[in-house]
């Protein structure tokens, strides 16, 4: 299992795609916190806070995620390679969450730099340092719990097919379902607790909920959940390909 | 095939069962620095007192 660990993140390192994921991301982020004008301009925002990062960054994920896990399953099945995981001796489960866990690292690794924005809202506070760091840790965290659910069904959606740019598109799919569709399906219904509960359906109120900097076991509870039952469908997956 | 349709419809049924558990079984944790989306004390205090419904008046100035 970590051999499969290792392997998937040397893959990152000593090829292109991981610094290119890394770069794309923070120059994303960057423009579009600091130099572009626009909604998501810390600047024009007037608040030192990384709110506006935090609603940018789930929408950066859901293109840069699929693109990263696009590869786990489907090169292998083009490659036929699939079958050497198969008959090594470690288990269905063990290969998928070793694929999961080098996928996570790197998201993580992205991540990593963006804590200088959290130094640069802390300067610019007229009061220099005094921001919420409740805040900024919730924001981070279901930030990570978002970015595994992003990874699950990316993977899922790369053992659906050999082509790779079909796997992208259903994992941009899938995801901007479970993030925005359930959001927006909500605001069709005219009531109130109906449109609530199709709302708690998706990603979106779970992610904004843990961001204000309210840690809620049921927000917890949702991502894992369904983080988990995407790697389990991901399994199942695998187990037909077996046969 | 049919196996695996029989264990996808236990997993999505664990999916359901376990997040309705967890919306009725859940505690929360305000890490924001003024514990801006917990009621205070006081308030619930004086809240559970009222018997009809009040009106709240909000002003932005």
């Amino acid at each position: 299992m970590i051999a499969i660990f290792k392997r998937e993140i040397q893959y990152f390192f000593s090829s292109p795609v991981g610094y290119l994921i890394i770069g794309i991301f923070l120059i994303l982020n960057g423009l579009f916190l600091w130099v572009f004008e626009g909604d998501y301009n810390v600047f024009n925002y007037g608040f030192a806070d990384l709110s506006k990062f935090f609603a940018l960054i789930p929408w950066v994920f859901l293109f840069l995620i699929p693109a990263i896990c696009m590869k786990s399953f489907s090169e292998e099945k083009k490659l036929g390679t699939l079958e050497l995981l198969f008959i090594k001796p470690i288990s269905l489960w063990q290969t998928v969450l070793a694929k999961f866990f080098g996928n996570l690292v790197l998201v993580l690794v992205a991540l990593l730099p963006t804590l200088l924005y959290v130094y640069c809202i802390s300067q610019l506070g007229t009061t220099s340092a005094n921001f919420d760091l409740g805040l900024v840790i919730g924001s981070y965290l279901g930030t990570i719990f978002l970015v595994s659910c992003y990874i699950a069904i990316g993977l899922f959606a790369s053992t659906l097919s050999e082509n790779q740019i079909v796997a992208f598109i259903i994992a941009v799919l899938l995801c901007f379902l479970f993030y925005y569709g359930f959001h927006s399906f909500a605001t069709i219904f005219p009531d109130g607790p109906l449109a609530v509960f199709v709302e708690k359906l998706g990603m979106k109120s779970h992610f904004e909920s843990i961001a204000r900097g309210v840690v809620d076991t049921r927000d917890l509870i949702y991502f894992i959940s369904v983080a988990i039952f995407f790697l389990f469908v991901t399994v199942v997956q695998l187990k037909n390909a077996k046969r | 095939m049919k196996k695996t349709i029989v264990s996808l419809i236990k997993a999505i049924v664990l999916l359901v069962v376990i997040n309705v558990i967890a919306t009725f079984v859940y505690t929360r944790f305000d890490i924001t620095e003024d514990r801006r989306f917990t009621l205070t004390k006081p308030a619930v205090a004086t809240v559970e007192k009222f018997k009809s419904p009040g009106i709240i008046e909000i002003q932005f100035c």
